[in-house]
């Protein structure tokens, strides 16, 4: 079942109200069938290794949580290792498959017909696993004794698919208070909605549409303008999608009285990358700080807890990135895109070492705006191998440093991009995710009915097949 | 604080003051009266006279023109009695209008044919095109115009979800489907359709205002593709252009999906009482000679020329089962140099001789029995 498609706004219009219409201690586990139900809509072995990895962990926590008293640091890592090798199977497993039938074919042997696929969303729930377990491990949270509710925060539909990223402690909690969907609610929800496809599918639907269609492909038929430009509509392109996607599964979770994470807050305003880091894919970077950058930082720290251990300015930014780059797929690109912005991380480190800061705190605003240009350019040619393998990410790069020449840009992307920096500056310059309820009626109504029918537009433009074209 | 009016005890509980429910449904009023107006101005003569065609999302314009024109021929003269399907050779060889007469001049009956064939279709997407026509014009007969070319490799492999999964023929055959539904009934979604036919051109409608003109100036409201150019048959075909007409065909094996397709197309044809005829579109003898460019002919002529014939015991074989005619041109009556627009299209001049000789196998079938009157009821 497709997030944008008619037959999942039935789906959840149908649960919100079946949902909110059952007696309390039918509405989890209607929420966990509803969830199954949606996963199997994608693929019934998709649930079943949900399911397996559910089953697992609710009895590692019990298991866990009774032997809190014991010193051994293995009972903790044996489960954390189970969760990663069972990830690594599926993450790794279809290429090792292909390489073996390459191998067996070789030999004259015939080839295995199964491949494995990962999970959709299955990176996600492997991290909240190992959350989960750690933090009963570090006494920050209680093993679930309920399954159901255990199995319900698994398998939560509006975060199953692309997160957030939502610990135990924080979601578990949740399913067992009383909550209400009252008028303040239902304004937060819809605006979340509204905002989520305003920007999942009109800015980024209106970008796609716009970016020149090979420029991925084969970069170097266009000219360096473009190729620069190209980038920065897909930056764009893909925070408004990503952004927008998250707002929208918060807004419907809303309506089932679960609060879900904010995953990005204004991420183009940032000063700098660890600033950048705390405002985008904020449920990871979060995860990723909690769970890879403080231990392995502390553990630093120990041996030398001067502000100028190099190796704590270097070793932990770099690794938690490169984790980062292999969570998002094992892949050499990723794995660059983790490392180049572990190393600029790495620098601002080490610059901040040198340079001294302004003890007011008050920064000027051509600095802010320079600093946001700076770390936009980065991350954006940082995003170069994010979204392209290493060959074609060459090839792109030397499309931009070779500058065959300068034409003019189309307008038409930057308008929308100003559209969704305008969006982020309201958020950003009132500090409040939510400042749109406080516009006039009048106002809403309008724009509401705009997106509506910008909504209607868009999708159809994203739908439409190719041109046929007479030979 | 305001009351409130839905109340319902649950571990998550609903509450709705009643100002706040007042206001959404206000809202959702708005917003609907917004697209209602929305949907009046686009259907208003202003906005219509600005739009080149009425798009039903397929983003293939001679479709959509065809489907506007069959709509407004209905409108004018009722159903037709007989419908011509198959791709751009039937489209440009058989002239409804000259068809009519022909078969008048014989009869003394009427016969009031539609062209409904599809540039670059493929017979198995023919198919829906079939049961959406039978569904609402109850035709009497079905002409299939084909030959070897629609069962290349290529066309085994064509894309044809424009055609299959469009949600307005869909929704025609009787599925429900929301969108299909919009473009049925609303101006303004219509619109909104046209406009996504630039999308794949990031927002450049020059294509698409280009084929918008060249169909609007050549499809008659009769569906058939008028086009006067004549083409130089004595022109030699360059080997590199032999080259790659012959790589639509692979391994010169028939497409089984197109077999299949035509198979289905009579039977369904049969099913609902719709009388077929299959006939071989004629191609300039040059098509097939397949030389190089020192005129020694290449190797996969013979591959080729298995290929039709193969085809050829194929077509008979569905006719013979399925009992339905199956026409050639005999080779007795040869085409004229000026009656090509390629090698395989006719032009006007083409199309009124091969119209007529339709016109004559019809009237001749109708005479002896082997067809009932198409025009009867």
């Amino acid at each position: 079942m497709e997030i944008y498609s008619s037959n999942y706004f039935i789906f959840v219009i149908s649960s919100v109200f079946i949902f909110l219409l059952l007696p309390g201690k039918f509405q989890n586990l209607f929420l966990l069938l509803a969830s199954y139900f949606f996963y199997i809509s994608w693929d019934w072995r998709y649930a079943a290794a949900l399911f397996i990895l559910t089953v697992f962990n609710y009895g590692y926590a019990q298991f866990l949580e009774k032997n809190l008293a014991k010193k051994n640091p293995w009972i903790l890592r044996a489960g954390v290792v189970v969760n990663i090798t069972f990830w690594l199977v599926f993450l790794l497993g279809a290429r090792a498959v292909e390489l073996l039938n390459e191998l067996l074919s070789q030999a004259g042997f015939s080839t295995i017909v199964f491949s494995l696929l990962l999970p959709l969303g299955f990176s996600y729930r492997v991290f909240e696993s190992i959350s989960y377990l750690v933090d009963i491990r570090l006494k920050l949270a209680k093993a679930s004794k309920n399954f159901l509710d255990y199995a319900t925060y698994m398998a939560y539909f509006p975060k199953l698919v692309s997160g957030p990223l939502e610990r135990g402690r924080i979601f578990l909690p949740q399913l067992v208070k009383q909550a209400v969907v009252d008028d303040d609610q239902i304004k937060r929800s819809i605006t979340l909605i509204i905002l989520g496809l305003t920007r999942s599918i009109v800015l980024a639907g209106m970008l796609t549409v716009l970016i020149p269609r090979s420029i991925f492909i084969k970069p170097l038929d266009y000219s360096s303008t473009q190729i620069v430009f190209g980038l920065i509509i897909y930056g764009f392109y893909l925070y408004n999608q990503f952004a927008g996607y998250t707002d929208l599964m918060r807004g419907i979770s809303g309506f089932f009285g679960i609060q879900l994470t904010r995953n990005f807050s204004t991420p183009f305003f940032s000063q700098n990358f660890s600033d950048f880091w705390r405002r985008w894919h904020i449920s990871l970077s979060q995860w990723l700080r909690d769970y890879v950058f403080m231990p392995l930082s502390r553990s630093f720290l120990r041996r030398n807890p001067s502000r100028k251990n190099i190796p704590n300015l270097i070793i932990p930014p770099m690794v938690t990135m490169l984790v980062s780059g292999f969570w998002h797929g094992a892949t050499l690109n990723l794995l660059l895109w983790g490392a180049i912005n572990g190393g600029f991380i790495l620098v601002e480190n080490l610059l901040n070492l040198f340079v001294s800061t302004n003890p007011s705190g008050k920064v000027v605003l051509w600095r802010k705006l320079l600093g946001s240009l700076v770390v936009l350019s980065l991350a954006l040619l940082a995003a170069i191998p994010f979204r392209l393998d290493l060959p074609t990410s060459k090839v792109y790069l030397y499309g931009i440093v070779k500058w065959n020449q300068w034409d003019l840009p189309d307008v038409r992307p930057w308008i929308v991009m100003g559209v969704s920096l305008l969006l982020d500056w309201f958020q950003f310059h009132s500090g409040d995710e939510f400042v749109f309820i406080k516009w006039s009626g009048w106002l809403k109504v309008s724009l509401v009915a705009i997106t509506v029918a910008a909504m209607m537009v868009v999708y159809n433009l994203q739908l439409a097949p190719a041109t046929f074209v007479y030979p | 604080m305001n009351k409130a009016i839905i109340q319902i005890e649950r571990r998550v509980n609903l509450q709705i003051s009643g100002r706040f429910g007042l206001r959404l449904i206000i809202t959702a009023v708005l917003i609907l009266v917004f697209l209602l107006l929305c949907e009046m101005i686009c259907r208003s003569p202003w906005v219509q006279h600005r739009i080149p065609f009425q798009a039903y999302g397929s983003n293939h314009i001679q479709f959509d023109y065809q489907i506007g024109t069959l709509k407004a021929y209905v409108d004018r003269n009722g159903a037709p009695d007989c419908f011509i399907l198959g791709t751009s050779m039937p489209l440009r060889a058989i002239n409804p209008a000259v068809l009519g007469e022909a078969y008048q001049e014989l009869t003394g009956e009427s016969l009031a044919c539609y062209n409904f064939s599809v540039v670059g279709a493929t017979i198995s997407a023919t198919t829906v095109f079939a049961e959406f026509l039978i569904q609402h014009y109850q035709p009497d007969l079905f002409i299939v115009g084909t030959n070897f070319l629609d069962f290349s490799e290529a066309r085994e492999k064509a894309d044809d979800s424009r055609f299959v999964d469009n949600s307005w023929f869909r929704y025609q055959l009787g599925r429900a489907d929301l969108d299909g539904w919009l473009v049925e009934y609303s101006y303004a979604y219509r619109i909104v359709k046209l406009l996504s036919y630039g999308a794949y051109a990031g927002l450049d409608y020059q294509e698409v205002r280009k084929e918008s003109i060249k169909w609007s100036e050549q499809l008659t409201m009769m569906g058939y593709g008028y086009e006067e150019k004549v083409y130089d048959v004595h022109e030699r075909v360059r080997l590199e252009k032999n080259l790659s007409f012959l790589k639509d065909f692979g391994d010169f094996s028939l497409s089984r999906r197109n077999i299949n397709g035509l198979d289905s197309l009579i039977r369904l044809a049969k099913q609902n009482q719709v009388q077929v005829v299959v006939v071989h579109m004629p191609y300039h003898q040059s098509l097939v000679e397949f030389l190089d460019d020192q005129g020694k002919p290449l190797p996969q002529k013979q591959s080729m020329h298995r290929l039709i014939s193969e085809l050829d015991v194929q077509l008979n074989s569905i006719a013979l089962e399925q009992s339905c005619l199956l026409w050639r041109l005999p080779d007795s009556m040869q085409l004229s140099d000026e009656s090509w627009l390629d090698r395989y299209h006719l032009n006007r001049t083409g199309s009124q001789a091969f119209s007529r000789w339709l016109a004559e196998k019809i009237a001749s079938a109708v005479e002896s029995g082997q067809l009932h009157a198409p025009n009867t009821e």
